[in-house]
């Protein structure tokens, strides 16, 4: 036996799931991405460079372009990274599956049958509620099958728990 | 109740097939160590000890390292040996009479790991560099309820190290037919080119920077020496193996079974029951998008819990996706007329 389908008249590729992230869900990923990585690297920054002005003025010629350096992934990161996100994330519930595509650069879609659905629940974290977002997590008997769709608003996240509840009972 | 394998005081020559001979040795010695400085004995001032160090060190490093090693293999090679003793002597691998597994093992007399037959999805037959190099393999059952993953890694052999052509017997035993997994699809060319550049740039190119920098720094002349002989001495080596673990990719079906094969260190030749896959995962960076490849994993609730197709054809992944366990990702294809 060959691998492959047999009717190679069609040849079928994944499409991206139907639900797209909001745009709130873009504001929570840029507060989140500016709370835990741009902003504590600019205020370290910003900390070191002050010191450097007012105690070793002599050091700044080379401090102040080794800061930079060190502070521009963090800050590219802020600035990039939930635009990129919000170009993947994104989640769909079918008939038989759920599935859920996220990963600003290693993107991960994963497809998971409802029938070994175990659990279904829906989370919000501090961040989360202030940007009324909530995260719908689908947990089965493996770890290489849970899904974490995050950045659902909160009020879809109660009718999308609902329907992969639903599919999974029918 | 049938047995499919017992002990065999000639598998004793696998055991020792491992890098763990060293690094065995090494935790060992670290153990020792911990041990001597907690209760405060410093060992440089021990008279044997002192006299070793006189002997040995200093002048004739040429003959002390050899001769380190060499005593340091020895002691992992008896250590292999006596860990296999302990842990595989009284072996038995038995087919219960529901269908499921029961594995007797070790000089304790403790319960034999038992495998039920709903919980079994699949075999893995593991062949690390150095037990294939010497012609061997082990077994692994694709198993659920044997505890968490570390428990589940030691309860789930269910054949040591032994020679291939009893491995592949185990497997076709474990799961109730012989399944063929020769000729295999193989990747597509990008796979190789991905990992001879993983190879260089992970294990020749950070030595080098790191010694020509320093060389530079330091005004070392030396140490671009050593740069260019690590570079010329490893570049051969990363490449031969990039190509080995290309040479290994491979994925089919065959049956009711899906049957996937990687790896160069760890080479793992994994049978999948088709049925138990709960779930599909395709992953790719941009790089592999570029490529036209992705990693396509398998979800099943047992052993490893998810199994990898590295870097396949990224036009046939959600196609042979969906005819390996249909009716999971069927209702997100789109159908374009090739």
């Amino acid at each position: 036996m060959v691998a492959g389908n047999p009717h190679h008249s069609q040849i079928g590729r994944l499409r991206p799931p139907r639900h797209r992230v909001g745009p709130r869900a873009r504001r929570w990923w840029t507060a989140r991405a500016w709370l835990a990585v741009g902003g504590p690297a600019l205020l370290a920054a910003g900390a070191l460079l002050t010191l450097s002005f007012l105690f070793f003025p002599g050091a700044l010629p080379w401090l102040a372009p080794l800061t930079a350096a060190a502070v521009a992934p963090a800050l590219g990161y802020a600035l990039a990274v939930p635009a990129l996100r919000c170009r993947v994330h994104a989640w769909e519930v079918g008939e038989a599956a759920v599935y859920a595509a996220s990963g600003w650069y290693r993107r991960r879609r994963r497809i998971v049958a409802l029938a070994g659905v175990r659990d279904v629940a829906v989370r919000r974290g501090p961040l989360q509620r202030l940007y009324g977002l909530a995260t719908v997590t689908v947990a089965t008997g493996s770890s290489a099958a849970g899904l974490r769709i995050a950045g659902v608003p909160e009020a879809e996240a109660e009718a999308l728990a609902g329907r992969i509840r639903a599919g999974v009972a029918a | 109740m049938t047995v499919l394998a017992t002990a065999d005081v000639r598998r004793l020559r696998y055991a020792p097939l491992t890098f763990w001979v060293w690094g065995g040795v090494l935790i060992a010695a670290g153990t020792v160590w911990k041990i001597l400085k907690a209760t405060g004995v410093k060992p440089w001032r021990l008279g044997f000890v002192r006299r070793l160090a006189e002997t040995f060190g200093g002048d004739a490093l040429w003959v002390s390292v050899p001769l380190a090693l060499l005593v340091m293999t020895a002691l992992g090679v008896a250590g292999a040996l006596g860990m296999h003793a302990l842990n595989w002597s009284r072996y038995r691998l038995e087919r219960t009479r529901e269908g499921g597994l029961a594995v007797h093992r070790g000089l304790s007399a403790k319960d034999p790991v038992s495998i039920e037959p709903g919980l079994l999805c699949g075999v893995a037959l593991r062949e690390p560099l150095l037990l294939r190099a010497g012609g061997g393999a082990s077994v692994r059952a694709v198993a659920g309820g044997l505890g968490n993953r570390d428990q589940n890694r030691t309860r789930s052999v269910v054949l040591p190290p032994s020679p291939k052509a009893e491995a592949e017997r185990v497997r076709a035993g474990v799961l109730g037919e012989g399944v063929d997994v020769s000729g295999l699809r193989g990747h597509p060319r990008a796979g190789l080119r991905r990992r001879a550049v993983a190879a260089l740039g992970w294990w020749v190119l950070p030595v080098v920077v790191v010694l020509t920098v320093l060389g530079w720094l330091l005004a070392l002349p030396v140490l671009l020496a050593c740069a260019a002989g690590w570079a010329l001495a490893a570049s051969p080596v990363a490449l031969l193996l990039a190509r080995d673990a290309y040479r290994a990719l491979g994925h089919a079906v065959r049956g009711r079974y899906l049957v996937v094969r990687s790896g160069t260190f760890g080479r793992e030749t994994v049978t999948l029951a088709r049925n138990a896959v709960q779930a599909w995962t395709f992953t790719d960076t941009p790089f592999a998008r570029r490529a036209g490849v992705v990693t396509l994993t398998a979800a099943v609730p047992a052993g490893e819990d998810g199994y990898r197709i590295p870097d396949m054809s990224a036009a046939e992944a959600a196609e042979f996706a969906e005819y390996a366990a249909p009716g999971i990702v069927r209702e997100f294809l789109i159908h374009t007329d090739a």
